[in-house]
């Protein structure tokens, strides 16, 4: 909870405030790796570009889908778990910043905040703009898993593969065919190739212009509010 | 196993139901065969290949065998709509070397436009003799796609011109089984591609009962003959998958048992057509190759008596058994993530790397104006 | 006021065609008219699309002559994208479609225009034995014809006929008066129809071996031949061998045979002895191996006027449809052509089978275009090619006539009719089956130096191209024409063989071939007008290709 520390310089107070705990910040940074790793691999399962080893028994095609299904269901477990984190967790302030997504002067504020004009006030710990791409992210996460998965019952035939062919069957039914369920899968790729580099400018950004920690909050779960100035 | 004890039980069932029917030829199968110079023990071995590429047990193939003894009382019409009569080519390609003539016997033809000796009126009363006479048993296969636009005008057929919409309609009603042959009856296939001017639509989009759609253009000979050989000894439609094809044939991709599937594995491929890779038979992935995406058997059953099938012959697969192929599989010659995007004249990898860019030139354009931006906030 | 027949369905063809025929009180064709009556759309679906798909979706064309749209229109791409593919590559592609020819015209010979000209049951009360003697008159070496052999098919024909349900063969024209062959001559030809199921799945198989399968193989792309590994391989050209003389055997042996036996037996049967009234014939060269090695030449006979043979020149060619079910301001050339459908209603009428829909003659009657060469209907196909040949001198083609005329003992006229029609077509299969001997040499020549099929196309999207491409399909000559803009196909076109046979009369009055060949026949009896059948039966009809 917000503990209040003073910092003697300059006679500026700051605030010291847990905004994340280790659980979000471990989930948030499994996340990450896994969608790099994810795109990096699938990006080679789209347009395999090495040239192949000289010995046929190395089976890079095969290693590459490995490790992309590896962290594929790393993946999913990690949205699974922030899912309920976000939802059900006892503390409030994640959700409180439903409350800005549904206010359309918070959306103003917000959105004024990033051409230069006014401070950042939010209800929780993101604006309604952040909440909104959030997510979203997490309905591509949903969407990529599900095609993900699909794709997978029908590589792997037995164990989980073969338990999920009757829901992958429906989803390609529904589709029209397992080439439109790949397809979609590689647009949801090319989403999140899209979003990293948005988003870490985003937070970057945003801890310079509002000279708070958000680059750091996200590693060591601590966000520094300046206090009004205390005469010591 | 319980599932085949049953179908076994079904099988046998069907079979005493089929000899109860009078013989419409007086010969027995064995003379027929006798005159045809096949022998006993070829006919047992055709009988354990049908059952193989059932995927039945080896159990069953006593029952194929005397299944194809029994099977010319059942009646088959055949009617062509919009098509280009490669479903019936590649039906008369059918192997097991002179066999194909016996199950011609056998499932007896009562129409079919391209085999049939009558024409106009005399085949008009053929077909309608046939429909009546075996109001109920017959079995009736489709090729060829339904034209629906402006009612049904762009194709006619008969001496009362009647549309092709009415035909199968009417022909479906009583039928045993209906069964679309080729990818056009099943999912209205070439004239049904963008902007299908005809309106044309697979026959279990018009009738509204089950139908079985064997996807091809064409489908292979064992995939048409293995179907009916299923319709005549179990009485019943084979298990079918998603877009009611047959399990049997379309249960696995075609990248499944391919053999080049090493070579993906390996990460292998032909780079452009003819290079050294091609001649070394890797895979044809970057080629365009749709095998990943498309049900078949093409790689175990191949074509033409087991000749060849189109990754063997260094192309890859179109995914001509799947619905729409023609639209959705369409570069044939790049892999998915490079077809050109419907209604855009670019690839989806070269829209997600456009916005990828502007998204990278917004954060560029944003940050230098950061700098220079008069802050409002202290 | 003459009487009207309606032929519809035409059965053992390909496609949906209907043909009307008008008889005098003598039961004499005064007029007739051929429809065909479904429209897919196919140049309209091809529009739009990648140059390097058309191949591909234009072979769905047709799936008999399966093969020779999927060449022709990768090739107009290549004419319009100015690529020379290797020479490995064209001899493959020779390969492909000769057995693609031989495999069509063995189908139809047997199976679809056979039993025109074999009844059935006459071939029931033929002596085996007698049959297995006439059957040497033919050839030395006869297929399938031993006295055992022909027992063996006709106890087969029995039991068919005893049972009572006749499946393919009930309700047709047996007994008709037309029908010339001996009992014992029916019978060969029955048998022959069986074995012929047989060797055509065998020369379905050649060209399956370089293309994946049949129909509609998958090894041709815009610059060249897939199928190189193949090529490469000694088991599969072996392969190639043995089934190439499999068919050759069986064509030698049989087919020409059975067309010897045909030549003797209808040769004064008046109603095979008319039929080719469109005396202007139109061919495209074709089974170029290099070299100057070419088996045949193209060019056009105009006006029955056999002195001379000109130079095709596309430029002439032009497609009318004034009576054809679509929109236009007048004959367009393909390159500019358009397919604007505009269907009208059918004319209820008398007809010799009560009141019916029929063909509005007076207004637009049929989905096929009228293509003309300098404004002319023009007959293509075997016989046409035979002819140009001929006139042009070309040895190979002038032996084979004369060789054949000397052995049935026919003039030259007799080419111009029903049986000349059929009979060109067995020595254009003959032909093609030795050539492509040649050309699997000159293969095996050159895969000593060179194993290239294959040149990667090079393609600037910024500009515009057009390209034609012109192959001697087995149902006559076919051309595809595209144009191709911002790196998509802008139009496309195909003028096919059998829309230059059957298309309907044009804006000057002019008669297509079809509809020609009808005038002047007499049937025996209108309401089961074999004659007829018989007679469109011999342009081999493919309606499919027609209208696409
Ligand atoms: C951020 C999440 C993900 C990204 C960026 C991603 C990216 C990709 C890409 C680009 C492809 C190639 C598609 C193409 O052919 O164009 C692919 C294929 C595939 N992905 Fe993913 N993917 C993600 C999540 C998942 C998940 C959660 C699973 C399931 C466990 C999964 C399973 C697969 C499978 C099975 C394939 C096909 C592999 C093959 O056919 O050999 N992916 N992925
Ligand atoms: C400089 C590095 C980064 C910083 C400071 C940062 C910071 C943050 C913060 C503060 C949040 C909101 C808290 C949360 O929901 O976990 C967040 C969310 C998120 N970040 Fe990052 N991030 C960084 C890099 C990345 C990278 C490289 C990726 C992915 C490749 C990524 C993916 C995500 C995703 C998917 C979410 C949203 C959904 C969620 O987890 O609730 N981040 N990030
Ligand atoms: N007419 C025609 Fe074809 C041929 N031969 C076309 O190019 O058959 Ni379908
Ligand atoms: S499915 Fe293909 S082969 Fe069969 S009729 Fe249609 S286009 Fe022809
Ligand atoms: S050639 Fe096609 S089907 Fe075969 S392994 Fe490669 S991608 Fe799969
Ligand atoms: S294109 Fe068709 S034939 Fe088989 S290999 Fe692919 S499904
Ligand atoms: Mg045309």
């Amino acid at each position: 909870m917000a503990q209040h520390s003073t910092v003697e310089k300059e006679l500026v107070t700051y605030e010291r405030e847990m905004i994340f705990p280790i659980s979000v910040r471990i989930l948030h940074w499994l996340r990450a790796l896994a969608i790099v790793a994810l795109a990096l691999t699938g990006a080679y399962i789209a347009w395999p570009m090495f040239e192949r080893p000289d010995d046929t028994n190395t089976l890079v095609q095969g290693w590459v889908r490995y490790l992309h299904l590896l962290t594929g269901f790393v993946f999913i477990g990690v949205t699974l778990v922030r899912g309920y984190l976000f939802l059900f967790t006892k503390e409030t302030r994640e959700r409180a910043s439903f409350r800005d997504v549904f206010s359309l002067k918070s959306w103003i504020i917000q959105i004024k905040s990033y051409f230069w004009r006014g401070h950042l006030d939010k209800a929780g710990i993101y604006g309604p703009l952040q909440l909104t791409v959030y997510f979203g992210i997490t309905v591509l996460a949903i969407l990529a898993s599900i095609s993900g998965l699909v794709l997978y019952a029908y590589v792997y035939h037995h164990g989980l593969g073969g338990a999920l062919r009757p829901m992958a069957d429906m989803v390609v039914h529904f589709m029209g065919g397992l080439a439109r369920v790949r397809y979609w899968h590689h647009v949801f790729a090319w989403a999140f190739v899209i979003f990293i580099p948005i988003h870490i400018y985003m937070v970057v950004w945003t801890g310079i212009r509002f000279k708070h920690n958000s680059v750091e909050v996200i590693i060591t779960g601590y966000d520094y509010h300046k206090q009004p100035v205390k005469k010591g | 196993m319980d599932s085949y004890n049953a179908l076994y039980e079904q099988g046998v069932a069907r079979l005493k139901q089929l000899q109860q029917l009078t013989p419409r030829m007086g010969e027995s199968l064995q003379d027929k065969m006798e005159a045809k110079g096949i022998s006993r023990r070829d006919f047992m071995k055709w009988s354990a290949t049908v059952t193989s590429l059932l995927a039945l047990p080896l159990s069953f193939q006593p029952l194929v065998a005397q299944a194809a003894e029994v099977s010319d009382r059942v009646p088959l019409i055949w009617l062509h709509m919009a098509e280009c009569t490669g479903c019936s080519e590649s039906l008369i390609r059918t192997d097991s070397p002179s066999l194909d003539t016996l199950i011609f016997d056998h499932v007896s033809v009562e129409y079919h436009e391209t085999l049939m000796a009558a024409s106009g009126m005399q085949a008009e009363e053929n077909l309608e003799e046939a429909m009546e006479t075996f109001k109920g048993n017959y079995l009736l296969c489709v090729e060829g796609a339904v034209p629906t636009a402006n009612n049904g005008a762009f194709l006619r057929i008969g001496p009362k011109s009647e549309t092709g919409l009415q035909v199968v309609t009417n022909a479906a009603r009583n039928a045993a089984a209906i069964v679309s042959v080729g990818t056009c009856a099943s999912f209205g296939g070439v004239q049904a591609a963008a902007p299908n001017p005809t309106g044309a639509k697979g026959v279990h989009e018009v009738v509204d009962r089950t139908v079985i759609n064997l996807g091809g253009c064409p489908p292979s000979a064992k995939n048409i003959v293995g179907t009916l050989m299923y319709f005549i000894m179990f009485g019943k439609l084979p298990a079918l998958d998603m877009f009611n094809r047959p399990k049997w044939a379309y249960g696995k991709r075609v990248h499944d048992n391919c053999e080049r599937r090493g070579h993906f594995d390996a990460g292998e491929f032909v780079e452009t057509f003819g290079d050294e890779n091609a001649k070394d038979g890797f895979c044809l992935y970057k080629m365009g190759c749709k095998g990943p995406y498309t049900y078949n058997n093409c790689p175990t059953e191949r074509f033409n008596a087991h000749t060849s099938w189109p990754v063997l012959a260094g192309h890859g697969c179109i995914g001509c058994s799947e619905p729409d192929f023609w639209d959705e599989m369409a570069d044939f010659e790049k892999p998915l993530g490079r077809q050109i995007v419907k209604g855009l004249d670019a690839s989806t990898d070269t829209v997600g790397a456009v916005i990828l860019g502007a998204s990278v030139l917004g954060i560029g354009a944003h940050a230098v104006t950061s700098i220079f931006a008069k802050s409002e906030e202290a | 006021m003459g009487k009207r027949l309606v032929i519809d369905p035409i059965t053992r063809i390909e496609g949906h065609l209907r043909i009307e025929v008008e008889v005098d009180d003598n039961n004499v064709i005064q007029k007739a008219w051929s429809s065909s009556t479904l429209w897919r759309g196919i140049e309209v679906i091809l529009k739009g699309r990648s140059p390097y798909d058309v191949g591909l979706i234009a072979q769905r064309i047709c799936g008999v002559c399966t093969y020779s749209h999927y060449r022709c229109s990768t090739e107009a791409v290549e004419n319009a994208l100015g690529i020379q593919i290797p020479y490995n590559a064209r001899l493959l592609r020779s390969l492909m479609h000769s057995a693609l020819i031989v495999h069509d015209h063995i189908v139809h010979f047997y199976h679809l225009h056979g039993l025109d000209w074999v009844d059935v049951v006459s071939a029931l009360s033929a002596d085996p034995a007698k049959a297995a003697k006439v059957a040497l008159k033919y050839t030395d070496k006869p297929i399938a014809a031993g006295e055992g052999d022909l027992r063996a098919v006709q106890e087969r024909a029995k039991g068919l006929v005893d049972s009572g349900r006749l499946g393919p063969f009930a309700n047709a024209y047996w007994g008709n008066k037309t029908y010339r062959f001996t009992p014992e001559q029916n019978l060969i030809a029955l048998s022959h129809y069986l074995k012929a199921l047989e060797v055509q799945r065998t020369a379905a198989e050649m060209l399956a071996i370089f293309g994946g399968k049949s129909p509609h193989p998958q090894s041709i792309v815009v610059g060249g031949v897939t199928s190189v590994r193949d090529m490469l391989s000694p088991a599969r050209l072996q392969e190639w061998k043995q089934k190439h003389d499999e068919v050759k055997d069986f064509i030698v042996r049989a087919y020409q045979a059975d067309i010897l036996m045909a030549a003797e037996a209808f040769g004064q049967e008046p109603s095979v002895l008319g039929g080719v009234n469109v005396k202007s014939f139109m061919s495209t060269a074709e089974f170029d191996i290099g070299d100057g090695n070419v088996l045949f030449k193209g060019g056009v006979i105009m006006n029955g006027d056999f002195s001379k043979v000109e130079d095709i020149d596309p430029s002439q060619i032009a497609e009318d449809v004034t009576h054809a079910w679509y929109k236009a301001d007048g004959p367009q050339h393909p390159f500019d052509g358009t397919t604007i459908p505009k269907q009208t209603d059918m004319v209820e009428r008398d007809t010799l089978n009560g009141k019916l829909p029929t063909l509005d003659q007076d207004g637009k009657y049929s989905w096929v275009k009228s293509p003309r060469y300098k404004g002319e209907p023009v007959e293509v196909g075997p016989l046409s090619s035979i002819l140009v040949n001929y006139v042009h001198g070309n040895k190979r083609v002038v032996d084979a006539v004369d060789g054949f005329l000397k052995r049935s003992g026919l003039p030259f006229e007799a080419l111009l009719t029903t049986l000349g029609r059929t009979a060109g077509r067995l020595l254009q299969t003959i032909l093609v089956s030795e050539f492509e001997e040649e050309t699997f040499q000159a293969l095996l020549t050159n895969l000593k130096s060179d194993e290239t099929t294959y040149v990667k196309p090079e393609f600037d999207e910024t500009k515009e191209f057009k390209g034609h491409a012109m192959v001697e399909a087995p149902r006559g000559t076919l051309s595809h024409w595209i144009r191709i803009k911002d790196g998509k196909v802008q139009n496309y076109q195909a003028v096919v063989p059998t829309t230059w046979n059957a298309g309907p009369v044009d804006a000057n009055g002019k008669v297509g071939p079809y509809e020609a060949s009808l005038v002047g026949l007499k049937l025996e009896e209108p309401t089961k007008p074999l004659e007829v059948i018989r007679i469109i039966h011999s342009f081999d009809p493919c309606m499919a290709c027609s209208v696409h």
